[in-house]
């Protein structure tokens, strides 16, 4: 735990992890940005949070970058097949 | 051109990065197949409905993320402790995790973050991903915008009518309720 003016200065930890993921959508100032390198430099608590933030980032990109191989050209022609099938039914 | 030729273009532009997505968030190439089938029939029904309020992409992907919620729903889950939250419940829980003076309430030790082999690992990834099920909806719109159609902020703030100081509250609130829900789950 930090002192009341340490973190006044260098923010609560409320106030980091906010910035934390804001700053993997939007740069920080520069001011922010170093308030923020020594709260998480203090703070094993937030460290911790901003290794996980950074995780769930790797984990969510990583669903759309992961495995990719699409359908083959037989499935989507069996797919548009099918849709005009049932179109037709109705 | 005609709704046939339309459904056959979206096919052709969507089907392959619709078809990637399902099978990440199900694990299971057939049930991908499937989920992916529905969605177009879905949007075939649907057709006159769509509005260009949202892209064609948008539109199918929020479709297809639907169907994929309903396949979760309909199969028995297993260590669940957490049902969907309205954004009121949502933002009490995010609020819980600090105290009034905004310091962590409480410690984790929690260390599924420490072992990047866990992205390769399947169970881990269906309970990662039932957690994001578990998101207020409007929530999972943003993280799964952002993520799964690399979609710039700017341009989800506009479609879901949102300023970006929203949008990135959203987004660590979202990161908050993951994170607790994995300790939950995985753990």
């Amino acid at each position: 735990m930090m002192g009341k003016i340490m973190k006044k200065a260098l923010f609560s930890c409320k106030r980091a992890t906010e910035l934390i993921d804001q700053r993997q959508l939007e740069p920080l100032s520069r001011l922010d940005n170093l308030r923020l390198g020594i709260h998480t430099r203090m703070c094993s608590a937030c460290r911790h949070y901003q290794k996980e933030s950074e995780f769930l980032d790797a984990v969510l990109t990583r669903g759309l970058s992961g495995k990719k191989g699409g359908l083959s050209v037989e499935e989507k022609k069996d797919l548009i097949e099918r849709i005009r099938e049932h179109e037709n039914r109705d | 051109m005609e709704k046939n030729e339309v459904i056959t273009e979206w096919v052709r532009l969507y089907a392959d990065p619709m078809y990637d997505w399902a099978r990440f968030k199900v694990s299971d190439e057939s049930v991908a197949r499937d989920l992916v089938q529905d969605t177009f029939l879905a949007a075939t029904i649907g057709y006159d409905s769509y509005s260009a309020s949202s892209s064609v992409k948008t539109w199918l992907f929020q479709i297809l993320n639907n169907k994929i919620v309903d396949y979760y729903r309909s199969r028995k889950r297993v260590g669940r402790t957490t049902e969907s939250m309205d954004e009121e419940q949502a933002e009490q829980v995010t609020r819980s995790f600090f105290d009034d003076a905004g310091n962590w309430a409480e410690a984790t030790s929690a260390d599924w973050a420490d072992e990047p082999r866990l992205m390769d690992n399947p169970v881990f990834i269906q309970v990662f991903y039932q957690c994001i099920d578990d998101l207020p909806d409007t929530w999972k719109l943003a993280v799964t915008s952002r993520y799964q159609q690399e979609k710039s902020a700017g341009a989800i703030c506009k479609e879901m009518n949102i300023t970006s100081s929203n949008y990135w509250q959203i987004i660590h609130r979202s990161k908050l309720l993951l994170k607790k829900c994995l300790e939950v789950n995985w753990l």
